[in-house]
């Protein structure tokens, strides 16, 4: 279960699955034998519990790699959802409907997008329902992307007409609004994280004077 | 003389200075002046030119595609709303242009991808032809683009703000940091003495100055750090 798991995910970042076991394997190898090599010359009980800790960090760090290279490729594909919208919205303003702005978008889309979007249009030729709408959204992590597409299925099947293509635009609008309040909030946390240097370099003055002023004192006393 | 270079200069000396005053250390003070004036000549200097570099071809590209859409909207004819839009901008963008004199203004339009690499003169750029292949009301094609440019230039706004915010406190943080360090000398006098003749004090002075300059180099990065979709940090 696990296994597949893992699979699963590394292959989605487009790394070989057998490859990259096998380069944590060796890894892992080669950090274990140094180890116990080191560990042989020098017998020490806190090195060995070291060792194993180093171990296990290692391959924490190792396998988080995988996690969050998935969180970013996510990231960046809700970006390029959103960028495209904007080609999506420009076509429909510029009567074109939405099947033809979906395959315009392909033009304008990284590899990654035109594959997923050919598979969208090919799904939209064979079933019209609502299922390959809420297959194409399922590509991306943000709940929003689902709306969307549901908001477009429902576009297509009450023929597109003026009051759907207003909602379409409202919705589009609060994408593009919760895009931008999340920059500036991201801009904004980032920046107020600062204020704890000042802070750690007031704590690190006080320290250092506290710790010479203790050795003072303690030469004093060693003098009387 | 550059801005950053003569902020650098300022800094060091009020850091060298506070360094001699708490440690009455000649080396570590002056290792401090100029690992601070080094540091901002090289790397801060670099860093600002870059990131005002990217807000002004932002704002560039902002009036270019604006006086290029009125234009176009006006006139129906990409020669003349490229020659008009093209008036607006600085001299950077006529020694691009240069290069480019044999191309034909779609092209032009195309080409210029390169020197506003954003994603919205890339929308740009695509709705042009758009235009040119479809008609249509340029002003209605563009509406949305508009509206994101608008935004982009908010958020530019806003970043710029609180910058300048963050700068007020940090520095006003750090001031009191070093001024307790500057009090303390003055307050313990003769006790002080004792306590610069102790062999790691002066190096534990230079480590906060160290710790000092890493979270310069923090906050500047996060300060320069703006999100505009297209431009790639680095690269340019």
């Amino acid at each position: 279960m696990a296994k597949n798991k893992w699979k699963k995910l590394i292959e989605g970042l487009g790394y070989s699955f057998k490859k990259e076991i096998f380069k944590i394997a060796f890894i892992n190898l080669v950090t274990i034998a140094s180890l116990l090599l080191l560990n042989i010359f020098v017998k020490e009980i806190v090195l060995l519990v070291l060792s194993i800790l180093s171990t296990l960090l290692i391959n924490y760090l190792l396998f988080s790699f995988y996690n969050g290279k998935k969180e970013q490729m996510e990231k960046m594909h809700g970006e390029e959802l959103i960028a495209l919208l904007s080609y999506l919205r420009t076509f429909i303003d510029n009567h074109n409907n939405i099947y033809q702005s979906f395959q315009k978008l392909v033009d304008f889309a990284s590899p990654w997008m035109k594959e997923k979007i050919g598979e969208f249009l090919l799904d939209v030729d064979s079933d019209k329902s609502v299922k390959p709408f809420i297959d194409f959204a399922a590509n991306f992590s943000s709940s929003i992307s689902k709306n969307l597409m549901l908001s477009i299925y429902q576009m297509i099947d009450q023929g597109e007409n003026s009051s759907q293509l207003s909602q379409f635009t409202f919705l589009f609008q609060n994408i593009s609004n919760n895009y931008n309040s999340e920059l500036r909030s991201k801009k904004q946390k980032s920046l107020g994280q600062m204020a704890v240097y000042p802070l750690v370099g007031a704590g690190a003055i006080v320290l250092v004077l506290s710790f010479s002023i203790i050795s003072v004192v303690g030469d004093m006393v060693n003098v009387l | 003389m550059n801005k950053s270079i003569l902020i650098g200069a300022l800094l060091s000396s009020i850091f060298a200075f506070v360094c001699h005053f708490a440690t009455e250390n000649l080396w570590i003070s002056l290792l401090t002046f100029l690992l601070t004036f080094l540091y901002f000549s090289l790397i801060i200097n670099m860093r600002f030119k870059k990131f005002n570099q990217m807000v002004k071809r932002f704002h560039d590209c902002y009036y270019f595609i604006n006086n290029f859409i009125v234009s176009l909207s006006v006139k129906e004819s990409i020669s003349g709303a490229f020659l008009t839009a093209a008036e607006s901008l600085g001299e950077d963008f006529l020694e691009e242009q240069e290069g480019i004199t044999d191309l034909t203004e779609n092209e032009k339009v195309v080409y210029l991808r390169r020197y506003f690499p954003f994603h919205l003169y890339v929308l740009f750029s695509d709705i042009v032809l758009l235009w040119c292949e479809q008609g249509g009301d340029i002003l209605a094609m563009s509406n949305h683009l508009n509206n994101e440019s608008r935004e982009t230039v908010e958020y530019i706004l806003f970043c710029q703000s609180e910058n300048r915010k963050i700068i007020i406190e940090f520095s006003l943080l750090w001031s009191f940091s070093l001024a307790i360090l500057s009090i303390l000398r003055l307050v313990l006098t003769d006790f002080y003495r004792s306590i610069v003749h102790q062999v790691f004090y002066p190096y534990a002075i230079f480590c906060i100055f160290l710790i000092l300059l890493f979270s310069i180099e923090i906050l500047t990065k996060r300060m320069t750090k703006i999100d505009i979709r297209g431009w790639r940090y680095g690269e340019k």
